[in-house]
């Protein structure tokens, strides 16, 4: 019995390591060594900082209606010296709402991450190692949802519920975890036959311990990358329903809806669309990047 | 009792110096004008960004259904631009000298597109229609004052017996007692003659197939994205038959771009006019001078309450709310376009009372007093959902009031809509805390201002939003609505001065309505019974 078990610790404990050796660097100096790569993570960097101390930063108040904030024709003040970015069509500044929207906007579409990798995670792991009917029927739900227009989903589910922030995460997470579901599936379905999955079977872990404990630290790697890349969708999902109106309801400032509102203005007012437009390009770009980074770094053979 | 209602979404306008209802609006023939030969032929194209709510004259309370009813039905009598009534399918009419009898003589020969005949039959089954309860009409207050109306509405009687139809062209009105503007609701949505046959058929769907007798015809509507009316080649008077071959609407663009396709000559009407953002960049361009069209008309725009219930019920809660808000930063909001009013009946309209001042200057103070007084601890107040439609300058008026609001204690939260839904909640009596909207008189009479929005009776039909129910204010209104205008006014004037100390309504302007019209389209004009009148529009 206790030999038995030395062995089999033993057998447990030797896989890690492999992903780490392999080209003989280590991830981070192999990511570091990608310009694009450092690029996002400055990016994502540089938009946690203005999420988590920006609203510190904000030169006034973003739900303030300044009586100064529209010309005397009531239009929006263009970028200047009092309002740096100009104000908006209720004379509220953009700047202050824009570094307030952002922790909005990023909060939303980090939650509805989270949580949609996390749904991906358990169903993709399932599926790919239970494999047979598991498989099917998960792949197959995968599949039919995957069909529905996901606009069309998150409209039905706004005009069901009331759109709250709690309930707009829950409408992203839902349509967002289809893809990273199925890769996660294919490489765990892949490591199921891998000898340590093997050996461990062999030695009587439980399928529960075995998932737990050896296939899913494997595919972590695969999951912090996926997790980055499907942050770019959820970030721009956030502001399509903001856009059109289901997501997060005004006063309350984030990116999709004053892209909306600046829409309206687009020829009057150009610098109510052009800011959060830009920090929604830079959001998914430097999301992306990261991502790719990532990927690269982790695992160079998928380049 | 009676029901006037036009329910529109505010535009932008031009504060015009003076502002009088002078609705002698541009170029309008008018029907019975002598006509130069003007060409026939063509499509116009007209953007609306909210689809039309229905196409059945007895369900319709909004300009918009209303301008596309008036092109497909016909009344017996219709309106010239400046209110003159004029006869229509009737040839002819008369009041008895005591007001209480009407004989309309029906011209022969007009036919429905199914080939059912326009006759006294079809007009006394339109207005039963609306007065019968099953058909839910917002119009059911119109006609009560006709023998025998009352007893039919309530379900105790099988026809209205005061309408009577001695021959087929001759439909005769027996009035309870003299309504001064009886002959005014002849002349609207709600007095036109409907196909029994087709209605029938159709049932619900009678509001998106219509089948009529006006100078179009429906062809197509897919909700949502476009409807298409042509000229019908059965419409009974050849002289006064529509010179467009169709209008074409587009439902659902944004404004902008609509404004885009209008300056590029894509469209020639932008049914929602010159959006807001863009109205000072437009009106200052000398290349548009031509497209742009200043038509004032007699409209309000104001946030109304509903009284019936909470927070509203209580009186110091809306008196609150009434001094938080700042009505210069909203006319300010709507480009400074717009006259701004302290009163219900606009100016042009008998009743108007030039004694009330026209602003009224914020004061929170007084207002988180009142809240105090209304039993919220001091600085708090209480919650509400404020109403609004979802096309400019809908949202950026609803987000300055509910700071102007929060400002004092209130916790508001907006609810934001489409046109076209935000009438049927508000019509539905006990779905809105509050709201802003715009009421147009339909024909420039105080009966159209004021008695169809505060008279009890149309709680229930739906027009007094405000749910006021007050019993001296009502005798009043009735009693005037009976009387000879001169006599009249100073029974409206009082009850104005009441209905405005108890605070249902904030009122904040009147509107003058800039319309973009690409100058190749002649004869187009706006009106406030009409709105626009596609069967005067032609291309030069």
């Amino acid at each position: 019995m206790a030999l038995n078990a030395d062995v089999a610790g033993a057998q447990e404990r030797a896989p890690v390591a492999d992903l780490e050796v392999r080209g003989g660097h280590t991830p981070w100096q192999r990511f570091r060594r990608s310009p694009l790569a450092m690029t996002g993570l400055v990016l994502c960097g540089l938009l946690i900082l203005v999420a988590a101390f920006g609203p510190f930063l904000a030169p006034h108040n973003p739900y303030t209606q300044f009586q100064n904030g529209l010309t005397l024709e009531g239009a929006p003040v263009p970028p200047g010296k009092l309002f740096p970015l100009g104000t908006d069509p209720n004379g509220r500044d953009v700047l202050s709402r824009l570094l307030y929207g952002t922790r909005v906007s990023l909060g939303i579409a980090i939650f509805a991450n989270l949580i949609s990798i996390a749904i991906a995670t358990v169903l993709g792991s399932l599926a790919g190692y239970f494999g047979g009917v598991v498989d099917t029927l998960v792949m197959r739900l995968t599949d039919v949802l995957q069909s529905v227009p996901v606009l069309l989903l998150a409209g039905f589910a706004a005009t069901v519920f009331r759109p709250s922030i709690t309930i707009i995460i829950l409408i992203i997470a839902f349509v967002a975890w289809y893809y990273p579901a199925r890769v996660i599936r294919g490489e765990v379905l892949a490591l199921r036959h891998r000898d340590f999955v093997q050996s461990a079977r062999a030695m009587g872990a439980s399928n529960g311990r075995i998932l737990l404990k050896h296939v899913v630290p494997q595919v972590s790697g695969l999951i912090a990358v996926y997790a980055t890349l499907n942050f770019s969708y959820t970030i721009l999902f956030t502001s399509a329903l903001s856009f059109i109106g289901i997501g997060v309801q005004p006063p309350t400032p984030d990116w999709g809806n004053m892209i909306a509102q600046g829409s309206e203005y687009m020829t009057a007012a150009p610098w109510l669309m052009i800011f959060p437009g830009i920090a929604l390009g830079l959001a998914v770009l430097g999301f992306n990047l990261l991502g790719d980074g990532l990927r690269d770094a982790y695992d160079p053979r998928s380049r | 009792m009676r029901l006037l209602s036009t329910l529109r979404r505010p535009a932008t306008y031009v504060a015009a110096a003076g502002l009088t209802l002078a609705m002698v609006g541009g170029s309008a023939a008018a029907h019975g004008a002598v006509k130069r030969a003007i060409p026939n032929g063509g499509t116009a194209t007209v953007t609306f960004q909210s689809d039309f709510n229905t196409l059945d004259p007895a369900l319709s309370t909004d300009v918009y259904s209303n301008s596309v009813i008036h092109a497909l039905f016909v009344n017996l009598v219709e309106f010239e631009p400046g209110g003159k009534i004029v006869p229509w399918a009737a040839s002819s009419w008369t009041v008895a000298p005591n007001g209480l009898t009407y004989t309309f003589h029906i011209k022969p020969g007009i036919q429905f597109t199914d080939g059912e005949p326009v006759n006294a039959q079809a007009f006394a089954y339109g207005i039963e229609r609306v007065l019968n309860p099953a058909t839910k009409s917002p119009g059911s207050n119109y006609f009560l004052d006709v023998v025998g109306a009352p007893q039919f509405a309530a379900g105790k009687a099988k026809t209205v017996s005061g309408i009577s139809t001695p021959n087929a062209s001759t439909i005769v009105f027996h009035l309870i007692k003299p309504e001064r503007v009886f002959i005014d609701y002849v002349g609207l949505q709600y007095g036109d003659a409907v196909p029994a046959k087709a209605v029938t058929k159709e049932g619900a769907n009678f509001a998106h197939q219509p089948v009529g007798d006006g100078p179009f015809m429906l062809q197509t509507w897919v909700p949502g994205q476009k409807l298409v009316i042509v000229k019908n080649p059965k419409y009974f008077d050849k002289a006064q038959a529509a010179h467009l071959n169709s209008v074409v609407f587009q439902i659902g663009g944004q404004s902008e771009v609509s404004l885009l396709k209008a300056e590029q000559g894509q469209v020639d009407v932008l049914g929602d006019l010159i959006p807001p953002a863009d109205f000072a960049s437009v009106d200052s361009n000398p290349k548009w001078k031509p497209y742009v069209n200043l038509d004032p008309i007699a409209a309000d725009e104001f946030i109304y309450f509903d009284e019936g219930k909470a927070p509203f019920n209580n009186m110091d809660v809306r008196e609150a709310a009434y001094w938080a808000i700042d009505q210069s930063r909203i006319l300010q909001l709507v480009a400074g376009q717009g006259a701004p009013t302290g009163q219900i009946i606009p100016p042009g309209v008998p009743g108007h009372d030039s004694s009330i001042p026209n602003t009224f200057k914020q004061n929170v103070a007084l207002a988180k007093q009142l809240l105090v007084k209304a039993g919220y601890k001091a600085g708090t107040g209480p919650a509400a959902t404020f109403w609004v439609f979802n096309t400019a300058p809908g949202p950026v008026l609803a987000q300055a009031i509910q700071q102007e609001l929060d400002q004092v204690g209130f916790k508001i939260t907006i609810k934001s809509v489409p046109f076209s839904t935000l009438v049927s909640q508000i019509t539905q009596i006990p779905n809105v805390q509050f709201g802003i909207i715009g009421w147009v008189s339909q024909y420039p009479d105080p009966v159209s201002s004021i008695s169809s929005m505060f008279e009890t009776a149309r709680i229930k039909a739906g027009t007094d939003l405000a749910d006021y129910n007050n019993a001296a204010v009502n005798a009043q209104l009735v009693k005037a609505d009976a009387l000879a205008i001169n006599k009249a006014v100073p029974l409206y004037e009082a009850a104005q001065k009441t209905i405005l100390s108890n605070y249902p309504w904030v009122p904040l302007y009147n509107q003058v309505e800039a319309n973009f019209v690409n100058p190749r389209l002649g004869g187009f004009s706006q009106d406030d019974s009409y709105w626009f009148d596609y069967a005067n529009w032609y291309i030069k």
